[in-house]
């Protein structure tokens, strides 16, 4: 992706799931638009709570390309926790809305 | 083996696929819906996964199953979509040489499948309040995975 003077910067697309889906209107995917092409995961949180403020009544993480992303920007990978300070997220990414699980 | 489907699962087909010759013990773990919750009467369960990353978290159990322990069979299937009272949700079969190792492995993989794979549910109940079920946040893995030796 390339931003161009006067081009519009593709908006991020987030997959929604289980109650945070239902809590959110029930789309399953939402777009968020930021004035950058790059964005941290904090930047991603806020908008969602600033679009949906309803999301605040329920916890959840956000999952970066299938890996959970905590707000400090570091990366469970379950074999190694490796900082991901540097962690710019894009329209590229597939992004997720992970509420609590309870799978079994 | 491991696997999300929206299909019954068949334990007697997974149970004759963990058996091995060279290995003397098979332990195989089924959960099913309870018929009851703390509310009262439950009719069904509906699943939910992020199918992708929920494969790939049983790809990442399986391996970390394979590391620690020396394991000759390995399945882990968890099934989504509307599921009845006494149909199976997830099951796993762990076979080893001894069934210690068995034992452990069974249970750290299905202690793990609850407590990281992204799959939520929805307790269907006769009043038509249905409700997702509280769960955990998938964030504390490395806690999840600490003081495990083996």
């Amino acid at each position: 992706m390339t931003r161009s003077k006067g081009s519009a910067i593709e908006p991020l697309k987030v997959k929604l799931f289980a109650i945070a889906r239902e809590v959110a209107g029930g789309k399953r995917e939402i777009e968020l638009k930021f004035e950058r092409k790059s964005v941290g995961i904090t930047d991603i949180k806020e908008r969602i709570l600033q679009v949906y403020p309803q999301m605040k009544s329920i916890p959840f993480v956000l999952a970066v390309n299938y890996k959970i992303v905590t707000e400090k920007q570091q990366r469970c990978d379950h074999v190694n926790t490796a900082n991901m300070y540097d962690l710019e997220i894009t329209a590229q990414d597939e992004i997720a809305v992970l509420p609590p699980i309870s799978g079994g | 083996m491991i696997g999300i489907t929206n299909q019954p699962i068949d334990v007697s087909k997974l149970m004759n696929d963990c058996r091995d010759e060279s290995a003397g013990a098979t332990v195989f773990f089924s959960g099913s819906i309870r018929g009851h919750n703390e509310k009262g009467k439950v009719i069904g369960i509906y699943y939910e996964a992020y199918v992708k990353m929920a494969k790939n978290t049983l790809a990442e159990i399986e391996s970390e199953v394979l590391k620690k322990w020396e394991v000759k069979k390995f399945v882990a299937i968890h099934r989504i979509g509307n599921l009845l009272v006494n149909e199976i949700s997830v099951a796993v079969g762990v076979t080893t040489e001894h069934r210690q190792d068995a034992f452990e492995a069974c249970k750290y993989a299905i202690d793990s499948i609850k407590a990281r794979t992204p799959i939520w549910k929805k307790e269907l109940s006769e009043s038509g309040n249905n409700t997702w079920k509280s769960g955990i946040l998938p964030l504390n893995v490395e806690s999840i995975l600490g003081n495990e030796d083996k």
